[in-house]
């Protein structure tokens, strides 16, 4: 059966608007070296390196063949994962898997985009050729879209994404890494930001940053060195039909999120989930979706979700903390973002969350969005299986 | 001027120090050395800029090829309906993705469609006929044209973008001469409230 | 635990649809056509399927996320993907460690790529480094060049000027005609799954070579070296010259075939070029897509262990990058006949 295997270390860069004092290889290595001394290893204890990036957003093909080496991956067993916004935990959960095949001890993940380098609109229209290159509207409309049908069925209003966003800023403040913080945000500031697309405003929405994130996986004896590893307990993903229409309320429902976080429930022995998980990293590139996908998780009934975030469960000292680490609506290097998500949930079980650690955490949930509504949900436990 | 850009060398000034970071590892910055945003200068760094100027020349397929041909022929928009689970998709592909089913069979769609999700734009991207950006605000709707079961991402036009409600009732406007492409569609028109009637 | 071949398929240039039928070959429908005859050779529907890895690249397609083109074709509604940029035979890689790994019983493995759609070889210099060899107009022609001349050289220098030149006829002869080995379009796809089988997959590895030319010895391929090496300690080989009776190998020119062979330890320069001609390496030169390739020969492997009596050690090679950067080695044993 499966070998058990591990996060044991994690680095990231300082995620920012702007990093014209390194290249991608750079920015990577930055990650790497951050990752590798927090598991107290060298380059050359590393077996196998999954690589994650979406190249077209710096305009790029198969960056990894240069960058691979930046990652200590010259002469080494090297692939890299993409799947849009999902490559992230993709790649995490492929370098999980890589480990517990057996056939390596230890594995690294590094994820990177560097935004400011292309640009991220041309990136985006490459999709399509016969349709949606033609509309071009972008993602904030796509959210937009499936988020007008949330607020006109289910009730959700500003002042409860406005929630979200002013959680996710605040958190983000206590995380030298995040991107976009503001200890001093309110609900009004929110309201107050420019409309992009109704009902989404400039704070609801995730930034571009650039930025990179590396994991080190252990398998086997390798693990035994650490005291607190993160296991890996059980991923699901769902990939779905290619149009935003193809689905009523598309990004609200997300028929893939529901069921891949049914299939890791049932995997881990999870029946109350807002009860049982101690910690969840969800990346959520809207404010308004935090909220859904709250319901879509089975964190709270269906339409309870403004209720849940008016509650302040979800805050850090709540009763099950969304995105201490500011989430994505802090911090967004798309190619880094979800192995970030990953990175944040086991620094929450290796204790080395600093100011924003959660206290006694047990099990955490992670999960990865992209494209329209591709999704992957990750459970890391301090238990081992 | 510019300073070498090489790998931040923040930490370790000599090999003692090196030593003590684990000379197995390389040197990383220290405690308020890391990089971010703020404490670099742009100026210090070279910048070099490429243009990919790239085109491609994509088969669209069978499918959407014949979608083409039938909107130019008739005017009208087809769907494709998956034998097995009989919803019929709106824009047409070759498989039923529930299904994982080829299909084979158009289903005729209406002109008018309901206004399924809606969003008023207000930022600026390029309307793609003319190369200009698009007057903003603009209207982004999900449409679900009478006869698909899936619905249309793209713009309605409508005198004030305030009044246009979901469930409101549209109706699909072509360029004039059509040329049997995606920009033969130029958007949906609003005809008014739920009841279908203008103004 | 072992890994089998359970379906091979693939829609690839040689099989042209009849005058009658309109040739469809979107990307969409040549990915369909080769997951179809891939799930109905391996007698199984797509609900027995658990997972889907696929194999492509953004910039050739041109198309972001090159994936969401393929997701209905592929059977990833509602189930788990996930792509490795770079040769199909990575993808069948990554597949064979979900199976290993206990989370997956069967992996669907899908690579595609065009060449007809854009200017492939224009497109290639964006996969060199931007600061140095992009600025240099590098492209993957110029890459094989410089591998070409560099294995030529040696081979001269081995043998004469008379013996490389034959070495070249051979091959043109063999029908390896031209320089640069002709891309196609096309799609192919593999089913592999946790157990015994006809055919199975004993040992695997892959490498990442240097990526700056000038620090690699183009007339020598060390990243096929180490991939061999890998493939082969994993299958147990003790040696792999002797054991392994054909050789499937990716070529993009004739010299690679010595260069390939000679990397993975099933051939010495001193055996001289009559020895790649005796039937142990195979190639296909004409029609491969880009990324694609691997897969494709890993298929051709299978299609050779089912209809060979007896059994037989095979090795199926696949590449991407500069003068295959990145290389990829699957071991193939088969129980023989069907």
């Amino acid at each position: 059966m499966a070998r058990p295997v591990a996060i044991v270390g994690t680095g990231q860069t300082r995620h920012c608007k702007a990093r014209p004092d390194v290249h991608q290889g750079e920015l990577v290595n930055e990650a790497v070296t951050a990752a590798l001394l927090d598991a107290d290893l060298g380059f050359e204890d590393i077996d196998a390196i999954v690589l994650t990036n979406m190249e077209l957003f710096e305009g790029r093909a198969l960056p990894e063949l240069w960058c691979g080496e930046f990652a200590g991956g010259l002469g080494k067993p090297v692939m890299k994962v993409a799947t849009g916004g999902t490559s992230g935990t993709s790649g995490a959960i492929a370098g999980l898997i890589q480990a517990a095949s057996g056939l390596f001890d230890t594995v690294l993940v590094v994820g990177w985009e560097k935004h400011s380098e292309g640009s991220t609109q041309t990136g985006m229209s490459l999709t399509d050729p016969a349709w949606d290159r033609h509309i071009a509207s972008g993602a904030i409309g796509n959210f937009a879209l499936s988020i007008s049908q949330y607020v006109a069925r289910h009730g959700v209003t500003p002042e409860q994404a406005a929630l979200v966003a002013v959680k996710a800023r605040r958190n983000a403040a206590l995380n030298p890494h995040a991107h976009v913080k503001d200890a001093g945000i309110t609900v009004e500031k929110v309201l107050a930001s420019p409309m992009l697309a109704e009902p989404v405003r400039l704070l609801d929405m995730c930034p571009q940053s650039d930025g990179a994130c590396a994991l080190v996986i252990a398998g086997g004896d390798m693990v035994r060195r650490y005291r607190h590893p993160a296991w890996f307990r059980a991923s699901a993903t769902r990939h779905d039909q290619p149009y935003i229409g193809d689905h009523d309320q598309r990004l609200i429902k997300m028929r893939t999120l529901r069921s891949a976080a049914q299939e890791v429930y049932r995997k881990v022995g999870v029946q109350n989930p807002f009860k049982e998980i101690d910690v969840a990293e969800l990346y959520e590139p809207v404010s308004y979706v935090e909220l859904a996908w709250y319901e879509a998780l089975g964190f709270c009934a269906q339409g309870q979700a403004g209720r849940l975030i008016e509650s302040g469960a979800t805050q850090i000292g709540g009763e099950l903390p969304v995105n201490p680490s500011g989430g994505v609506l802090c911090a967004n290097p798309v190619g880094a973002t979800g192995v970030i998500r990953v990175a944040e949930a086991a620094k929450q079980l290796h204790g080395k969350a600093g100011a924003y650690q959660v206290e006694g955490v047990r099990q955490a949930l992670v999960t990865g969005y992209g494209v329209y509504a591709w999704s992957d949900v990750l459970f890391l436990s301090a238990a081992q299986p | 001027m510019s300073a070498p850009a090489g790998p931040p060398q923040g930490g370790a000034a000599n090999d003692m120090e090196r030593a003590q970071l684990g000379n197995r590892h390389h040197p990383l910055p220290r405690e308020g050395e890391w990089r971010d945003g703020g404490s670099v200068n742009p100026d210090d760094y070279l910048h070099s800029e490429i243009t990919l100027d790239m085109s491609w020349d994509i088969d669209v397929g069978g499918v959407m090829s014949e979608f083409f041909r039938r909107l130019k022929a008739e005017r009208r928009l087809y769907g494709m309906r998956c034998s097995r689970c009989a919803r019929t998709y709106l824009p047409p592909r070759p498989v039923c993705g529930d299904c994982w089913q080829e299909m084979e069979e158009w289903v005729a769609l209406g002109r008018q469609g309901t206004l399924v999700a809606k969003t008023v734009c207000h930022y600026k991207i390029l309307d793609s006929a003319t190369g200009e950006p698009r007057r903003t605000p603009f209207v982004l709707g999900l449409i679900q044209l009478d006869g698909a079961d899936t619905s249309l991402n793209h713009f309605v036009a409508a005198p004030d973008p305030g009044q246009v409600g979901i469930g409101d009732r549209v109706e699909i406007v072509f360029r004039d001469a059509l040329q049997g492409n995606v920009g033969d569609i130029v958007h949906f028109q609003w005809l008014g409230g739920k009841a279908g009637a203008h103004g | 635990m072992t890994v089998s071949i359970k379906g091979i398929g693939w829609q690839l240039p040689d099989m042209q649809p009849s005058p009658e039928k309109p040739a469809d070959r979107s990307i969409p429908a040549l990915v369909h056509q080769a997951v179809k005859a891939c799930v109905d050779d391996a007698r199984l529907a797509m609900s027995a399927i658990d997972a889907v890895v696929t194999a492509s690249v953004d910039l050739w397609d041109g198309k972001t996320a090159s994936n969401i083109a393929v997701t209905e074709a592929v059977g990833a509604t509602m189930r788990a993907e996930t792509r490795i940029a770079g040769d199909g035979l990575l993808a069948l890689i990554h597949g064979a460690m979900m199976l290993l790994s206990g989370h997956y019983r069967r992996v669907l493995v899908v690579a595609h790529g065009k060449c007809s759609e854009a200017d492939v070889d224009a497109l290639s210099n964006w996969s060199f480094d931007p600061v140095y060899q992009q600025t240099l107009h590098l492209t993957d022609t110029q890459a094989l060049a410089l591998q070409s001349q560099a294995v030529a050289a040696r081979a001269e220098a081995r043998w004469s000027a008379e013996h490389a030149a034959d070495f070249l006829r051979a091959m043109a002869a063999g029908g390896a005609e031209g320089k640069l080995a002709p891309q196609g379009d096309g799609a192919c796809a593999v089913i592999i799954e946790a157990g015994d089988g006809d055919v199975t997959l004993t040992g695997f590895g892959y490498d990442l070579d240097a990526h700056y030319l000038g620090d690699r010895c183009l007339s020598r391929c060390e990243g096929l070296q180490r991939a061999t090496r890998r493939a082969c300690r994993m299958a147990g080989l003790a040696k792999p010259q002797r054991e392994i009776a054909r050789h499937y190998w990716s070529l993009r020119t004739a010299w690679q075939l010595p260069l390939w062979a000679e990397a993975a330890g099933s051939w010495t320069f001193a055996e001289g070029p009559a020895a790649l001609q005796d039937g142990r390496h195979r190639l296909q030169w004409a029609g491969l897509p880009p990324f694609a390739a691997g897969l494709q020969r890993l298929i051709a492997a299978v299609k050779d262990l089912r209809e060979s009596p007896g059994s037989a050690l095979s090795l199926v090679q696949g590449c991407h990058g500069a003068a295959g950067q990145a290389q990829a080695v699957c071991l193939l044993h088969g129980r023989g006949g069907r």
